[in-house]
């Protein structure tokens, strides 16, 4: 393909969005036709001359340029305005409700035809004379000129797709590929004698007698024009404009330009530019002093002979075929080619990737470009063309030449491609060849993609839900571990408080002896008290000690005590020979306090000695069980005395330590998790207060 | 038999009450009563005595550093104390004696037979003070511990420890230095207090373990903790939280 050109674009300042009907090159200035009239191209600038909306094209008649409008108005432009023909009004009458489709001036007469009924009208210069001439049917498509004949088309059997080609009297039809009805027309009769007729997306190449070759384009051909190095020029609605090297109308040597732009017109000035009038674009000028390069024509043949090569360049659908003696033959001669062709499939590229052709395809939601080439087969190989449609993505069918078809960026969805094929004779085959696409649509629309969509979501939600409640639990259990570093020291603090009137009663019963001059037993007293002062300051350290530990305690407490009652109690340790009293370990000085509690509730108030039984024992391998037994008052008797004496500083001190006592019990509980329980017992006989028991529980762990 | 002693307090209530104490023990004759490292230096080198009472804590110094003074220690020395841990650790881990203050005469009584009825010789005498310096001085995982066996007194670094093992009233101690275990004739819960404040944990009735030591935790109703030298020690189902416990405060 050449380069892309530089194109020159011109808009007029007054409106830049007109539509150029007609350009023509006159008295070295650029005319144009527009729908606001006629405007001249001034210094690169486009300016309008003279306000008409209805003109349609230009034409020179006797070298003066004239305009014609649809609706049957002809002016002549002479100083800037539009003066009217001299048989304008009559003509007008009798083209009433018609349209005009083109006009043709040949020696001072005027031929008209028109799309909507009316024949072909002659005007008669000089005789001033106006005449419908009749042609086989009533509508007229076309007029143009071929030698000194005149050539028109029309439509002589509406129901058939046929074209009728009359030549003053004789004629001969042109299968088409749709129905004409009332639509605008061209015909343009190129240089080498042969003409071309194009109606909405369809062009057909014909001579006198039969067709040469048709062309299908996917857009409405708005004019055909050929420029003098004999290229053909069609603009196109929404198309731009196709360039065919020469009359083969051959589409794999065609340029194209301006995009889709909406090509109205075209024309060739004296400097051989090209003018392009679109509708909404300005004038598009291509300038010939940048030439573009095009492809060379392809030289049809299938020979080495070099004269059938030039011929076959030369003569427009000739098939060359060496006979016995080597010449050439004339196969465009063969009337109506009247076997339909058969159409096939080639090949069909996904994305760009060459496939083995099968008749149903189930595509990948990315393998969504086709490239689908067909060929048909037929007596006359050159003249094929098709008609194909993507169902599924399109409603209309595609007429065209062209044997690549491309169908990018589908949507997934179901296709079907169909393609028929005709011959220049207008046979089209009567089997299309059909491929089915399936193109699935991408996982993510599909149910299982959502399904697991939505079941990450959830495991998402649920995560981040197991996350956030864990780090509560995490946050609970740093909480935990405070309030229990909390209770640990309470705990500590409520041990740490050995009785104090202990203390200071012990040492005053120490200093008697020595106010008596027994040193002995006062060394003996105090060594008992600084190891029970050592042994509390330990074990206050300690969460829990070895029993012994607190057998120790108990012992010296109790020793020290005695002497502060001089001996008014003994005591009794009963150890079960099961328990490792150096391995196993209770909370210390958790005994002390019962132990208080008995010997000054129970044993103090007494009358005579009292005994105290501290035994240990396994209730099984994880529950230690310590009593604690007096035959003392027993507890009733005792709160009674403590009432009595409720002024007395005993009773806050007895009451003192055994709240302790309860709190550091749920403290230890609740810090362990574990079930150190308390029975207390009230020994009776006779329903006679003889003692009170306390039991112990205190899990081993 | 006479044992020349001497008493070093800084504080004269503790030099009279155990002098007085002492009286009981006719065997024991003190030779001298000083209240400073710097005095107590000079007696021991002019009157050689055979047993020194030591105060640990004084203003001049630590009891301990009166020993480093002296170059020839051929005498022995029961340590006196008030209330000093570390000390005291230092002092059984030694397998030397030591008294707290005030004095229990039952306890003077023990310490002075212990005293007169073994037999010292030079160089067990010299092991024990160097190891006491060496444990006070040096840093904790150097500290030695003196093991009492039937060949005598062995001093086995405490990391070096992998772990106890009772049998009876006797101990196995194994170590990584001996291949043999050692056997004491000792209970395990004596190195259970002794030991109380290391890295050592009572993880079954008749295992103490280093933590050190320990290189797997197989899990299980107590689960077993697996040794250095592979051995595998069962952990009572009731110390398992004890154990953990110790072992995540690593």
């Amino acid at each position: 393909m050449a380069q892309q050109p530089a194109f020159e674009n011109l808009k007029a300042a007054d409106n830049p969005y007109l539509q150029f009907n007609d350009i023509i090159e006159y008295q070295h200035k650029i005319w144009f036709i527009t729908n606001e009239g006629i405007y001249q191209k001034n210094n690169n600038k486009i300016k309008k001359i003279v306000a008409n909306e209805n003109l349609a094209k230009f034409i020179k008649v006797n070298n003066q340029l004239c305009a014609w409008s649809i609706y049957g108005d002809f002016y002549q432009i002479k100083n800037n305005q539009l003066v009217a023909l001299p048989f304008n009004q009559l003509l007008n009458k009798r083209l009433t409700n018609k349209i005009i489709n083109s006009v043709i001036y040949n020696d001072s007469t005027f031929w008209i035809s028109t799309v909507i009924g009316g024949g072909l009208i002659k005007v008669d210069q000089k005789n001033e004379e106006i005449k419908t001439i009749t042609l086989q049917g009533d509508y007229p498509y076309y007029v143009t000129q071929f030698g000194q004949q005149l050539i028109s088309g029309n439509n002589a059997n509406p129901t058939e797709k046929q074209l009728a080609i009359n030549l003053n009297g004789s004629s001969y039809l042109i299968p088409l590929a749709e129905n004409i009805n009332f639509s605008k027309t061209n015909v343009l009769k190129l240089k080498d004698g042969t003409f071309i007729f194009s109606r909405q997306y369809e062009a057909i190449h014909f001579d006198e007698t039969k067709i040469i070759n048709r062309v299908f384009v996917e857009k409405n051909i708005e004019q055909i024009f050929q420029d003098s190095e004999n290229k053909v020029w069609f603009a196109l609605n929404n198309g731009g404009a196709i360039c065919f090297s020469d009359g083969n109308f051959n589409f794999s040597s065609s340029i194209r330009y301006l995009g889709n732009k909406t090509v109205v017109s075209i024309t060739e000035d004296a400097n051989k530019n090209m003018w392009f009038g679109t509708s909404g674009s300005g004038i598009f000028l291509l300038s010939k002093v940048k030439k573009p390069e095009y492809d060379s024509p392809t030289v049809f043949s299938s020979t080495n002979n070099k004269i059938e090569k030039i011929k076959s360049v030369a003569i427009h659908s000739v098939l060359p075929i060496l006979n016995e003696n080597s010449k050439i033959i004339r196969t465009d001669l063969l009337k109506n080619d009247s076997i339909p062709p058969v159409v096939f499939v080639n090949t069909i590229k996904i994305n760009g990737k060459d496939t083995v052709v099968i008749n149903y395809y189930e595509l990948h939601h990315q393998e969504n470009n086709l490239e689908i080439n067909i060929s048909g087969v037929s007596m006359n190989k050159s003249g094929l063309q098709y008609k194909y449609i993507l169902e599924g993505k399109e409603t209309e069918w595609n007429y065209s030449t062209n044997t690549n078809i491309y169908y990018t960026s589908l949507a997934p969805g179901n296709y079907t491609f169909k393609v028929f094929a005709m011959n220049d004779s207008g046979f089209w085959s009567k089997i299309p060849a059909v491929i089915t696409f399936n193109i699935t649509p991408p996982l993510y629309t599909s149910f299982w993609f959502i399904f697991s969509l939505i079941f990450l979501i959830l495991a998402i939600i649920l995560l981040v839900i197991f996350l956030v409640s864990r780090k509560k639990q995490l946050r609970d259990t740093i909480l935990e571990e405070e309030k229990r570093k909390v209770l640990i020291s309470e705990l500590h603090a409520l041990r740490s408080q050995m009785n104090p009137h202990f203390i200071f009663n012990t040492l005053s019963s120490i200093q008697s002896f020595i106010t008596k001059n027994n040193s002995k037993d006062a060394v003996f007293y105090l060594s008992k008290f600084s190891k029970l002062m050592r042994a509390t300051l330990e074990n206050t350290k300690k969460q829990k000690v070895a029993i012994k530990d607190e057998i120790e305690i108990l012992e010296l407490y109790m020793d020290l005590e005695k002497l502060r009652l001089d001996n008014k109690f003994d005591y009794q340790l009963i150890i079960e020979e099961e328990i490792d009293v150096q391995f196993e370990q209770i909370p210390p000085m958790l005994i002390q306090p019962y132990v208080e509690n008995a010997i000054w509730h129970g044993i103090s108030h007494k009358i005579g000695n009292g005994l105290i039984k501290i035994s240990f024992k396994l209730v099984n391998e994880n529950l230690l069980k310590c009593e604690v037994e007096d035959d003392g008052i027993g507890r009733k008797k005792a709160m009674e005395m403590n009432r009595e004496s409720s002024e007395s500083f005993r009773k806050n001190k007895t009451s003192l330590g055994m709240s302790i006592t309860r709190e550091r019990l749920e403290i230890f509980n609740s810090l362990k998790n574990s079930k150190l329980s308390i029975n207390i017992i009230d020994l009776e006989e006779n329903e006679i207060a003889i003692g009170t028991k306390i039991e112990l529980f205190i899990p081993l762990d | 038999m006479m044992y020349k002693t001497i008493i070093v307090d800084d504080e004269k209530g503790c030099r009279d009450s155990l002098a007085d104490l002492l009286k009981d023990h006719p065997q024991i004759t003190i030779v001298a009563i000083v209240d400073s490292i710097a005095a107590a230096q000079e007696a021991i080198i002019n009157l050689e005595p055979q047993l020194v009472f030591l105060d640990i804590e004084m203003p001049g110094g630590t009891g301990f550093e009166l020993l480093e003074k002296i170059a020839i220690l051929n005498f022995d020395v029961i340590f006196t104390t008030a209330y000093d841990q570390y000390a005291i650790k230092a002092i059984k881990y030694s397998a030397l004696d030591y008294l707290l203050k005030p004095i229990d005469p039952k306890e003077l009584n023990e310490a002075i037979h212990r005293f007169t009825s073994k037999k010292n010789n030079q160089e067990l005498m010299n092991n024990k003070f160097k190891t006491l310096l060496h444990n006070i001085n040096g840093e904790t995982i150097h500290q030695k511990i003196a093991i009492t066996d039937g060949e005598g007194i062995t001093f086995v670094k405490i990391k070096d420890i992998i772990r106890f093992q009772s049998d009876g009233s006797y101990t196995h101690l194994f170590t990584t230095t001996n291949a043999k275990p050692l056997l004491i004739s000792k209970p395990i819960g004596d190195y259970q207090d002794m030991l109380t404040n290391e890295t050592f944990v009572r993880i079954h009735r008749s295992h103490l373990i280093n933590l050190q030591h320990v290189v797997k935790y197989i899990k299980g109703e107590g689960g077993f903790a697996v040794m250095s030298d592979h051995s595998q020690i069962e952990v009572s189902r009731r110390k398992k939280i004890d154990f953990m416990e110790a072992l995540s405060a690593l």
